[in-house]
C-alpha cells in the first residue's frame, strides 16, 4: 500500500509529501522510502507539526477544497466557507467589471435602453451576492451547491467538474 | 728396512686405498630402513672428515627428509642443493632403490653429488611440485590450453591464440571480460577506467574517445538532473530524480531532488494542462515560489479565457524538468 505524509507546515497548510516511484524502488519499499523522507529535512522539516503516516488511499481526490484540509484529511468548514465566499466574490467582481464596462460604451453611444437594461443587471448580480448565505452549508457539497446563475460563467473548474 | 719390510708398508698403503676407493665408489650397497641409510665398510671409518665422498648403493627408495650413517658415527641429513645456492632436504624420491649414490661431508650435512633421481630418470616427469624432465609444448598445444605437463616458451607464448568467444562489459567493477568459446570462463579481466567516462569527462564534455555508461551519462549539462510527471495532491505518474513531492495548497508544491545541485543556480521548465480540460482558451502557467540546492517550489494558476487569473489550482498533469550540476 502506497503511503505519504500529512504534516502541518509553517504556513498552517495541510502539506501532504508522496514519495515518488522511483524512490520507493531504489529504497526497495514503501516503509523504507517514508523513512528516508521523514529523515530528510528538505522534504519534512523538523518544524513540521501534526506529522503522521496515511495510506495514499486516504487523501482526497477533490480538490475543491484543498486549502481547507485539516490534519486528519477531512474539511475545516469554517475555512471552506471563507474560501467559498471568496470564490464567489471574485466571480462577482469579475462579472461587475464586465458589466459596468459595457454600460459605460451603451451610456457613451447614448443608448439609453441597452444602459438600462445592463444596470438592471447590475442590480440583480448585487442582490443575488447580497442573498448568498454559505453559513447554511454544512457540507462540501452543500458548499458546492452555491453558486448564483448571474455568475454561472464564471465557475471555476474544480465546481464546474462536480 | 728389510725388504720383508718394505713389502708390509706397501700392503697396508695398497688396503688404505682400497678401502678409500671401496668408500668412493659405491663398492658398498646401504642397510637400514627408511628414513635411515646405513653404512658399514669392512673396516670402520674413524671419523666423518669435511669434504670427504662416500658412495653407496640405495637399499630403498627414500622417503622425504633421509639421512646417512656410516659406522655408526651418527645419522647426518642428506641434502641438495637448489637453485644453485641453497641446501634442501631430499624429497621423496629423489633416491630410488638401487640408485648409485655419492654424497660430499660439509660438515654439517651430507650433499647430494650425484644427480637426485628425477633428474637422471628420463621416464620421470616434472610437476608442480616434483622435479623431472619437461617437455616443450608445440604451439597448437599451447593454443589448445588443457596440456598440463609441458612447458611453454616464449616464442609459444608470443604467439598464444587462446579460444576466445566473447568479450564483455562488467560496468559493476568497471570492467572488461574476455570469456573462452562457452562463455562460462573468464580468461582476462581488465580494468575499464581509462575507457569509461567519469562524471568529471561527462561534466567537461569534450572527450570523443570515452565511452558513456549509462549510470554516468546524466552527469553531461546537457542531460536532465530531474523530472516528474504528477497530478493532484499525491499522486507521482513518473519521475527521475526526483524522491518527493509535497503538496502545501491547491496548485502549491515543493519537488524535493535525489541528489542536491551544486548551486541553486539550476534551470528549470514546466507546463500543465488545466485538469484535464483540453479547451485551447484555457491555459495553466507553472510559476517559481521558491528554490534551494535541493528543492523548487512551484505554485500552478489557471489563465482564464478573459484574459484574467482565476486563481491557484491544481493541474492534472504537471510536468517539471529540471537542468544544472550535480
Amino acid at each position: 500500500m502506497t503511503k505519504v505524509v500529512v504534516w502541518v507546515d509553517a504556513d498552517g497548510n495541510t502539506a501532504v509529501t508522496v514519495p515518488s516511484p522511483s524512490l520507493i524502488s531504489r529504497m526497495g519499499g514503501i516503509d523504507a522510502a517514508i523513512a528516508y523522507l521523514q529523515s530528510r529535512a528538505d522534504c519534512v522539516p523538523p518544524t513540521a507539526t501534526s506529522v503522521s503516516v496515511r495510506g495514499k488511499a486516504e487523501v482526497p481526490t477533490d480538490l475543491t477544497f484543498r486549502d481547507a484540509w485539516k490534519p486528519d484529511l477531512t474539511v475545516d468548514m469554517p475555512k471552506a466557507r471563507t474560501i467559498h465566499q471568496e470564490r464567489i466574490n471574485r466571480a462577482r467582481d469579475e462579472k461587475l467589471a464586465e458589466l459596468a464596462a459595457k454600460w459605460s460604451a451603451e451610456t457613451a453611444r447614448g443608448n439609453t435602453g441597452q444602459a438600462n437594461a445592463l444596470r438592471a443587471q447590475i442590480n440583480a448580480l448585487d442582490a443575488a451576492i447580497a442573498g448568498v448565505n454559505v453559513a447554511q452549508a454544512a457540507t462540501p457539497d452543500d458548499l458546492r451547491a452555491i453558486w448564483p446563475d448571474e455568475i454561472a460563467d464564471k465557475k471555476p473548474q474544480a465546481l464546474r467538474r462536480s | 728396512m728389510a725388504p720383508s719390510g718394505v713389502n708390509d708398508a706397501w700392503r697396508a698403503g695398497m688396503g688404505a686405498i682400497m678401502r678409500w676407493w671401496n668408500r668412493a665408489n659405491g663398492r658398498y650397497a646401504s642397510t637400514g630402513t627408511t628414513p635411515n641409510y646405513v653404512l658399514t665398510p669392512t673396516v670402520a671409518l674413524a671419523a666423518y672428515v669435511t669434504g670427504e665422498r662416500y658412495s653407496f648403493r640405495a637399499n630403498f627408495t627414500c622417503g622425504a627428509t633421509p639421512t646417512l650413517n656410516i659406522s655408526a658415527l651418527g645419522a647426518k641429513n642428506i641434502k641438495k642443493f637448489v637453485n644453485g645456492t641453497t641446501k634442501a632436504n631430499l624429497a621423496a624420491n629423489d633416491i630410488m632403490s638401487g640408485q648409485a649414490v655419492t654424497v660430499e661431508y660439509d660438515g654439517t650435512d651430507m650433499l647430494m653429488v650425484t644427480p637426485t633421481a628425477g633428474l637422471i630418470d628420463s621416464s620421470t616427469t616434472a610437476t608442480t611440485s616434483a622435479s623431472g624432465i619437461i617437455e616443450l609444448a608445440t604451439q597448437a598445444e599451447v593454443d589448445t590450453g588443457t596440456d598440463a605437463v609441458r612447458a611453454v616458451t616464449p616464442s609459444t607464448l608470443t604467439g598464444w591464440t587462446p579460444g576466445v568467444g566473447s568479450v564483455t562489459l562488467d560496468p559493476a567493477n568497471d570492467e572488461v571480460l574476455i570469456r573462452d568459446a562457452s562463455a562460462s570462463n573468464v580468461l582476462k579481466r581488465a580494468a575499464l577506467t581509462a575507457l569509461a567516462a567519469a562524471q568529471a569527462d561527462q561534466e567537461t564534455g569534450t572527450s570523443t574517445t570515452l565511452y558513456v555508461t549509462p549510470g554516468r551519462q546524466h552527469f553531461h549539462n546537457s542531460a536532465a538532473k530531474a523530472w516528474v510527471n504528477f497530478n493532484g495532491a499525491a499522486t507521482i505518474n513518473l519521475d527521475y530524480g526526483v524522491a518527493s513531492l509535497t503538496n502545501h495548497a491547491t496548485g502549491d508544491t515543493t519537488i524535493t531532488f535525489d541528489t542536491a545541485f551544486s548551486t541553486s543556480n539550476f534551470a528549470w521548465a514546466g507546463g500543465a494542462m488545466q485538469s484535464g480540460d483540453t479547451n485551447a482558451a484555457q491555459q495553466s502557467i507553472v510559476n517559481e515560489k521558491a528554490r534551494t540546492t535541493t528543492t523548487l517550489r512551484v505554485r500552478m494558476a489557471n489563465i482564464g479565457d478573459n484574459g484574467t487569473s482565476s486563481g491557484f489550482q491544481t493541474p492534472a498533469p504537471t510536468c517539471v524538468v529540471v537542468f544544472g550540476d550535480i
